[in-house]
């Protein structure tokens, strides 16, 4: 699985995954399915400026969907979030059906789990940041987040943690270590998220930017301190 | 599978707990269910419920201890499986000698579509929406404590998660605990209510001193 999160701040939102390909496999001595993990996902993409997308859930459908995405808005240059929303129903619809047919047992294939975050500013239609999710389980009909913390696939404990930590007011840089702390929280316990942490921005000054991986060390170091006193609070009740 | 099942070690015994929509603790919880004196079983999905009265039915009276009915589930759904129709499954065993030397067993027999496994957990176990439970316990358990102290750790995990996970999690909590002296015992309503009653404060304590943290 993945977590998955976009959070919405007073001046824009921060989008976060792991990196994490969970597969399993025929043990060949055993005979019995086990797990495999690889830390080599590429989860979310840049569409525009002002806009990117996250995965989560089947890797191959998943990674199709956001790569088509980018290159489709790469080309036609849609003017507004509503219109990459419409192209980004059809392409996830689209690839799903192509990687399901093409699996030994199209039937099954269809009752996995794969999802979209499309996040970004809307400057056209709304002036407002935007989250919507679109997932298999759904028929990748269109949904609108309006929470300041959204989450998906692994989401239980980053939900739980936001509802204690998380407030609407929060700027996009107080957000940024909060979401670093919502990864390496659910990390702690879930084994199939892991490995480096992606992460970027959107606000209205400079639109899409990813966070580079020196600045995550120095939020994954600046994060230890919390989650000792969290674990000194739970440990204190 | 439904809701949240925790399964939860102290020093004097285990404690067992989920959510359900019942009010009222007892035998007609239909996740957690007595065995024997010292002795429960955990199932949660339709096809637990189904080949657990289907083994419980065949196989009467039961062998003695958990040990000896974990053997005999495990024989019993290895000899029938697999059947048209028979849905997966998860049940597991918790219960404590009565004599001898103190042997604690938490143990699950799963049925996946393929071979039946046995599946022995040397600590605590959480399923369903395990979680945040899992993370919970993680963090505030400590070794060597005793029930009654456990108890109040697992009504708090189970009311932290309903607070996360309304639309999966049942509105009321059901507690056992097995020792060796006492054997399987429900935790009653009052005790229930004053655990609801302390998850509440620390949940609050925990939000107070978390302001400020980011």
């Amino acid at each position: 699985m993945t977590l998955a999160l976009a959070l919405r701040g007073s001046n824009g939102l921060v989008l976060g995954t792991d990196s994490r390909v969970t597969a399993v496999e025929i043990n060949p001595t055993t005979g019995l399915p086990q797990q495999t993990t690889r830390d080599t996902s590429e989860k979310f993409l840049q569409v525009n400026r002002d806009i990117g997308v996250l995965t989560y859930g089947l890797a191959e459908p998943g990674y199709g969907g956001i790569s088509r995405l980018a290159e489709d808005a790469k080309r036609n240059r849609y003017p507004s979030f509503q219109a990459i929303e419409t192209a980004a129903q059809g392409i996830f619809t689209t690839q799903f059906d192509t990687w399901a047919v093409a699996q030994p047992d199209p039937t099954q294939a269809r009752q996995g789990l794969v999802g979209f975050i499309l996040a970004g500013y809307d400057s056209v239609l709304t002036n407002q940041f935007k989250v919507t999710s679109f997932e298999s389980s759904n028929t990748f009909s269109r949904t609108e987040i309006v929470s300041p913390a959204y989450m998906a696939a692994q989401w239980h404990i980053g939900q739980y943690l936001a509802g204690k930590l998380q407030y609407p007011e929060m700027t996009v840089e107080q957000l940024k270590p909060l979401a670093v702390f919502f990864m390496l929280e659910t990390m702690s316990i879930e084994a199939t998220v892991g490995g480096p942490i992606q992460l970027a921005t959107v606000t209205l000054r400079t639109g899409f930017q990813r966070v580079t991986e020196d600045e995550i060390e120095a939020l994954v170091t600046a994060c230890q301190p919390k989650i000792q006193r969290l674990r000194r609070i739970l440990l204190e009740l | 599978m439904a809701g949240i099942g925790c399964v939860m070690n102290a020093r004097d015994g285990v404690v067992v707990a989920t959510d359900t929509f019942l009010e009222t603790p007892g035998a007609a919880n239909g996740n957690i269910r007595q065995l024997d004196s010292h002795t429960v079983c955990y199932v949660a999905t339709t096809g637990a419920i189904a080949m657990l009265d289907a083994y419980l039915a065949a196989t009467l009276p039961l062998p003695d201890g958990a040990q000896a009915i974990v053997a005999s589930l495990f024989q019993y759904a290895t000899t029938h499986l697999p059947v048209t129709g028979a849905l997966p499954f998860e049940i597991t065993i918790v219960g404590l000698s009565t004599a001898g030397p103190a042997v604690r067993t938490i143990e699950s027999v799963v049925w996946g579509g393929q071979a039946v496994r046995r599946i022995p957990y040397p600590g605590n176990l959480f399923m369903g929406h395990h979680s945040i439970p899992r993370y919970l316990a993680d963090r505030i358990c400590r070794f060597a404590v005793s029930l009654r102290v456990v108890v109040g750790q697992a009504v708090f995990c189970a009311a932290e998660s309903r607070r996360t996970l309304p639309n999966f999690i049942r509105p009321h909590v059901a507690v056992v605990t097995i020792s060796r002296d006492v054997g399987v015992q429900w935790v009653d309503e009052p005790t229930i209510q004053t655990l609801l009653d302390q998850a509440v404060t620390w949940a609050r304590r925990l939000s107070v001193e978390l302001i400020g943290l980011f």
